[in-house]
């Protein structure tokens, strides 16, 4: 129904049921739902409610980071409003809640894109630059971080500030993959990249040996995006994706077109041995293939399987585990981890990998850069996927590797704290009011 | 549809996300578009979101749609703003349930005033310049609580079948002038109000039916979702004895 006359948007709800995309458990938080930017202030300001508060995107992340047990939610996905585009100058200025996949077909349309789009569409512009997210072309792009230009932060202990690259405070460095901790996020201006077409040029080759994919994502430099997907049954064996946009052809906006749907989550998902054993036996058989995808269907392979991919995993969702192996001996580490998924998950697992170029990121707790990114889904059910990940992270280790923070619920302490040096630097200029499930992971007791 | 020449919209209850929604629609077509509501702040977010969309004109106008007083002067200035109106949307409500309003009964007499009285005199007004225009589309929003009284929503759903009520006459009204009115009755939208309740329509899925039944000449009564206009008949037809029986 229409409720315009209802008062809501500036008070914390009671407690409502938010669904957590990793662990899929129903955790119970005080949600406030705001609409307009101009509510912002005030939430975030109540002052008689001393609870902490964190501000939170789709809820699209594995990780806690957007959780808070015993505190007050921000849900800023109604802070959807687009503030400006500057076609010339290609900045793009939107809300904290605008959808990546809103966004990209607003530019779509308009002959541009974000320069860095991660896997998923439903997930927010803010959440974006919290998790300083990367996508399959950090190699030719870096990760989100380099192309934010400004943000608009709301603080508990002074008034919103606007944030430029550079800052000599380092807050908006700290607030580039920052996990939220340094404020909540009102809006966004991005540089984007201009684009002749909303298609992209696309191959995919399989491959059956670690070291043909090592040289698949060594040549062909003119394609800004690789990834490939890897066989979780037959170590050494996948399939490899090269794509970029096309350089002429219609500029139309986008979305996924889910191959598959359901109206609610199914109990068991629809991963099992068999369809697990049929997707990828259908995914080797088929060659070499190429043709012009629009960049919806490519960019968001997820969301273009099924419509609330994670119920594909069952009523608990999809576990994930994200990590980057350093290029020495990346790929001796990727055959370890690949015979731990196999062993660990009898091949019930999703395993994407893609290639880091050089570029660091901006943020204090970047995580993207220099080596092989490997990235595990599977069924966040029972002991499996923490046994499984508890390996992963042996062979991480064994690397010298680093886990994402933004990823995984479960990441621990040390790995996370002796990986990112500025770790404490970001802690330092966190918002002390500011807080979630997942600082009690990255705060070393 | 491609209009030779942008459509000029107004919307009364603008910050309203079922109206937020169907404005965005037509700012991609390049609208000329009037945003009237209370809270003066959120317009001028909305108006900027709807420039950046494509609208050719966005203009916010802060004021409380529920004062009677200069209702006809108010409307006489947004309707020569762009020469005239192509579009009239009246999409504010004030809604709570009967939980809140047993508590409170005062709530009663704003509801009803907000909900029936205001918009009939907007819709009234309207109704005139857009009759002497002999053209343009005047629309209010109804909603299903309208379609038969139940336990759970009665004021709200007499202030909606009110509002039904009116609209069907000023509809019989503006026959043959050239221009037309309707009421359209909403299902469940989805809102951060209706957050995990099942069965609701995005907002931008309503929005779209509501613009589609404008540039199909907008029936004097339409559903939207317009699964609803079936859903309803057993709702409609039964009788009072089964009725009572239900907690609807």
């Amino acid at each position: 129904m229409i409720g315009a006359g209802r008062s809501g948007p500036t008070a914390y709800l009671s407690t409502l049921t938010a669904p957590h995309f990793a662990a899929g458990a129903l955790a119970s938080i005080q949600l406030a739902q705001p609409r307009f930017g101009a509510d912002l202030a005030e939430l975030v300001t109540v002052g008689a409610d001393s609870r902490p508060l964190i501000a939170r995107g789709a809820g699209s992340s594995g990780a806690d980071i957007a959780h808070l047990s015993d505190g007050r939610v921000i849900d800023a996905s109604g802070l959807d409003r687009l503030i400006s585009f500057d076609p010339s100058a290609g900045r793009f200025r939107a809300q904290a809640g605008v959808r990546i996949d809103d966004a990209l077909a607003y530019l779509a349309a308009r002959g541009h894109a974000l320069a860095v789009a991660p896997a998923w569409g439903a997930a927010t512009l803010a959440g974006l630059v919290a998790c300083d997210a990367h996508g399959s072309n950090h190699d030719a792009a870096g990760a989100i971080g380099g192309w934010v230009r400004a943000i608009r932060l709301h603080r508990t202990d002074r008034p919103a500030l606007t944030l430029e690259p550079g800052d000599p405070s380092l807050l908006f460095d700290a607030s580039i993959g920052g996990l939220g901790l340094t404020g909540v996020i009102e809006w966004i201006e991005f540089e984007t990249i201009p684009t002749r077409s909303s298609m992209m040029r696309w191959e995919a080759e399989p491959f059956a040996r670690f070291g043909a994919l090592e040289e698949l994502m060594r040549e062909g430099q003119d394609w800004t995006h690789r990834r490939a997907w890897l066989d979780p049954f037959r170590p050494g064996f996948g399939r490899f994706e090269r794509f970029a946009y096309a350089k002429d052809g219609p500029r139309e906006a986008r979305y996924p077109q889910p191959l598959l749907t359901a109206p609610w989550p199914l109990s068991r998902g629809l991963v099992n041995r068999v369809s697990a054993g049929v997707a990828t036996g259908l995914m080797q058989r088929r060659g070499p293939a190429a043709r012009l995808r629009d960049y919806a269907s490519v960019l968001f392979p997820f969301e273009d399987a099924m419509e609330h991919f994670a119920w594909l995993f069952g009523r608990r969702g999809c576990a994930q585990y994200q990590a980057v192996l350093p290029w020495a001996g990346a790929f001796a580490a990727l055959n370890d981890m690949a015979m731990a998924i196999k062993a660990g998950s009898d091949g019930l697992a999703l395993v994407g990998v893609t290639p880091f170029g050089a570029r660091a990121g901006v943020g204090l707790l970047s995580f993207a850069g220099d080596g092989l990114c490997v990235t595990v889904r599977m069924r966040a059910s029972g002991e499996r996927p923490g046994r499984l990940f508890g390996k992963l992270d042996e062979i991480v280790a064994g690397a010298g590797g680093r886990l994402n923070p933004a990823c995984d619920a479960r990441a621990p302490v040390g790995l996370i704290a002796g990986a990112y040096p500025k770790l404490g630097a970001l802690l330092a200029l966190a918002d002390p009011a500011i807080s979630s499930d997942a600082i009690g992971r990255l705060t070393p007791s | 549809m491609s209009a030779p020449r942008p459509a000029r919209v107004l919307i009364l209850g603008a910050t309203s996300q079922i109206a937020e929604a169907i404005a965005r629609l037509y700012a991609e077509d390049g609208a000329q578009l009037l945003l009237v509501g209370r809270n003066g702040k959120a317009l001028e977010e909305i108006a900027a979101d709807l420039i950046a969309r494509g609208a050719s004109a966005a203009e916010a106008h802060a004021f409380d749609l529920a004062e009677t007083a200069p209702i006809a002067e108010r409307f006489g200035a947004l309707f020569k703003r762009f020469d005239g109106l192509d579009v009239v949307l009246i999409l504010y409500a004030d809604f709570a349930d009967q939980i809140t309003i047993d508590a409170a009964p005062e709530r009663i007499s704003a509801m009803l005033q907000a909900n029936l009285v205001s918009t009939a005199l907007w819709a009234h007004i309207a109704a005139g310049f857009l009759e002497q225009q002999r053209s343009g589309v005047l629309i209010a929003g109804g909603a299903l609580a309208g379609d038969r009284g139940r336990a759970s929503n009665y004021i709200y759903g007499a202030g909606k079948a009110g509002v039904a009520t009116l609209m069907q006459g000023i509809a019989h009204r503006l026959y043959g002038s050239g221009a037309r009115a309707g009421v359209v009755k909403f299902g469940p939208v989805a809102s951060p109000m209706t957050r995990g309740q099942p069965g609701c329509a995005p907002a931008s899925v309503a929005a779209r039916q509501v613009k589609r039944a404008i540039e199909n000449g907008a029936p004097a009564a339409f559903y939207v979702p317009w699964q609803w206009r079936f859903w309803m008949w057993p709702v409609r037809l039964m009788p009072d004895f089964i009725m009572h029986r239900t907690r609807l």
